[in-house]
């Protein structure tokens, strides 16, 4: 096992690719608690890693909030004693073009991916280097380094979180912290299906959500729709012994999707 | 239409315009700064606005819509920066940098866009930072605004090609004190010391990279940019002597 009796906080746990890495990493051995703004689907998760043998805790957490962030990293001390990893995953999307894109869609982007993740990684941090050790990975995107039409906000709030931590890695990195990206690609998740149903009817015609997830299938070289557990796998990686010389990396897991940098 | 002229780069670049035989309009979080800049310059109008406040944004874009009829090129050089350890970074601090850097570049954008679009022409230029891309310690809520500049850009430039807009950031290095001294005011810090930067930037000669800078926003603007869209450009130290040594200052100039 990868990640033997460590202890590990997943945000946006409760359901897609940060259900699937909270899965993975009670299957690799860690404890995981388990966070999301929908209590129901976190407590589900924390249930399945208490399946699969390993300790967990489930916390509702709005990362936009800092009490509710303090709040989470403070239940994890005081159940576990430590945060040896951090998934700050949670994440939203919308799609509307920026001629159009009302204000609050900028916020709710922004204040959920970037400054969720800011909120999140500063008070783990804290911790962290009270122990000087640990392991940071955001959930950034491919939209993190290319631009897609409708998603400007979302691209500008990806591209954030990017260069968020790789400032973070360099500041952390004497304390023995590493910080590290991860950029899923087009992911089978309830975002996708949602985005999928808007990408159709904003593009109008005979559109169907179906006809856009073929698409990214066929823009995607290894020929398939990305599974949460793909992300899951290289999150188990980079959480683990064998990334421990990796920091301020953004690592591409689009199966093919971006090819830069 | 030019936002931000308290540092080199946005001065620099509002002179180079003017040079070229552009009309001016400047607007800046200081208005008696826009003004002084504006009164140096031919058919050059100075004005106040805070890149933050969407109302006054669309207030100066107005101005300059009614003035000189359309808005062919905007730059935005607004830019605060704040020099602290990340956890030490207060969530008031992070949004002021977010809010002046990021969604400052929203507001001017999409208040400017719909008369690009009526025109079918624009060029929309945003100075970014080094930072975007290789973000050092103690800048990171400035190197995410920067990347979020970026990123807003690249998926804006997809919804704009069409319809002969286009969009692109440029990337200077650590040139700008001015922008630490306004992050630290906006934020109620004590100024930084003269010189945080230059530690990034060891080779730096400020009036050669503001110039470089100002010479490629001419470039993107002109007719030898009309297919560029989308980019990002790194204009740091050996960058710009690179550009120059291209023969790219002669076609400019």
């Amino acid at each position: 096992m990868l990640l033997k009796d460590r202890v590990a906080i997943v945000t946006g746990a409760g359901r897609g690719i940060g259900k699937a890495i909270a899965l993975a990493f009670a299957r690799e051995g860690a404890d995981v608690v388990v966070a999301d703004i929908n209590l129901d689907e976190a407590e589900q998760t924390a249930r399945e890693v208490r399946e699969l043998g390993r300790g967990s805790l489930a916390v509702k957490v709005d990362v936009r909030s800092r009490e509710d962030v303090d709040d989470l990293v403070a239940k994890t001390v005081e159940r576990f004693g430590v945060i040896d990893i951090l998934m700050s995953n949670a994440g939203v999307s919308s799609m509307e073009c920026v001629i159009d894109m009302p204000e609050e869609r900028w916020d709710f982007n922004m204040d959920v991916n970037l400054k969720g993740t800011f909120l999140v990684t500063r008070a783990v941090a804290k911790q962290m280097i009270r122990q000087c050790s640990g392991r940071i990975i955001c959930t950034a995107s491919a939209a993190g380094k290319s631009g897609t039409p409708t998603q400007a906000h979302y691209n500008a709030s990806k591209h954030g979180v990017i260069a968020y931590a790789k400032s973070l890695a360099l500041e952390l990195a004497p304390l023995g912290i590493n910080v590290n990206s991860v950029c899923p690609g087009t992911v089978r998740t309830s975002m996708q299906e949602r985005e999928a149903a808007w990408s159709a009817e904003l593009r109008g015609g005979d559109a169907k959500p179906e006809d856009i997830k073929e698409e990214y299938v066929s823009f995607t070289p290894l020929g398939r729709l990305e599974e949460p557990e793909d992300v899951a796998k290289v999150a188990v990686f980079l959480a683990s012994d064998y990334a421990a010389f990796m920091t301020g990396q953004a690592v591409n897991v689009t199966g093919g999707l971006v090819n830069t940098e | 239409m030019i936002f931000g002229c308290s540092g080199d780069v946005g001065k620099t670049i509002c002179k180079r315009f003017s040079e070229e035989g552009y009309s001016v309009v400047v607007a800046d979080l200081k208005r008696e700064a826009a003004e002084a800049l504006a009164s140096d310059m031919n058919n050059a109008v100075g004005m106040g606005a805070d890149v933050r406040s969407r109302e006054q944004v669309d207030r100066v874009i107005g101005k300059a819509l009614k003035e000189c009829g359309k808005i062919d090129v905007l730059v935005n050089c607004s830019r605060a920066a704040l020099f602290k350890e990340t956890v030490d970074l207060t969530e008031e601090e992070w949004d002021t940098l977010m809010d002046y850097n990021a969604k400052g570049t929203y507001h001017i954008v999409q208040s400017a866009l719909k008369s690009m679009i009526d025109n079918s022409y624009g060029t929309i230029i945003g100075v970014a930072s080094r930072a975007a891309r290789s973000s050092p310690a103690k800048l990171s809520a400035y190197s995410a605004s920067m990347n979020a500049v970026i990123g807003f850009f690249r998926g804006l430039s997809c919804e704009v090609r069409d319809r002969n807009i286009r969009v692109n950031a440029l990337c200077p290095g650590y040139v700008e004190h001015e922008e630490l001294l306004l992050g630290a005011e906006l934020t109620g810090n004590e100024p930084p010391e003269e010189g945080t930067y230059i530690q990034f930037s060891p080779f730096l000669d400020i009036d050669n990279e503001a110039r470089g800078i100002a010479d490629m926003a001419v470039y993107l603007a002109g007719e030898h940019g009309r297919s560029i869209n989308g980019q990002a450009y790194g204009l740091w130290d050996d960058e710009v002597t690179y550009l120059r040594n291209l023969g790219l200052e002669a076609e400019v100039w």
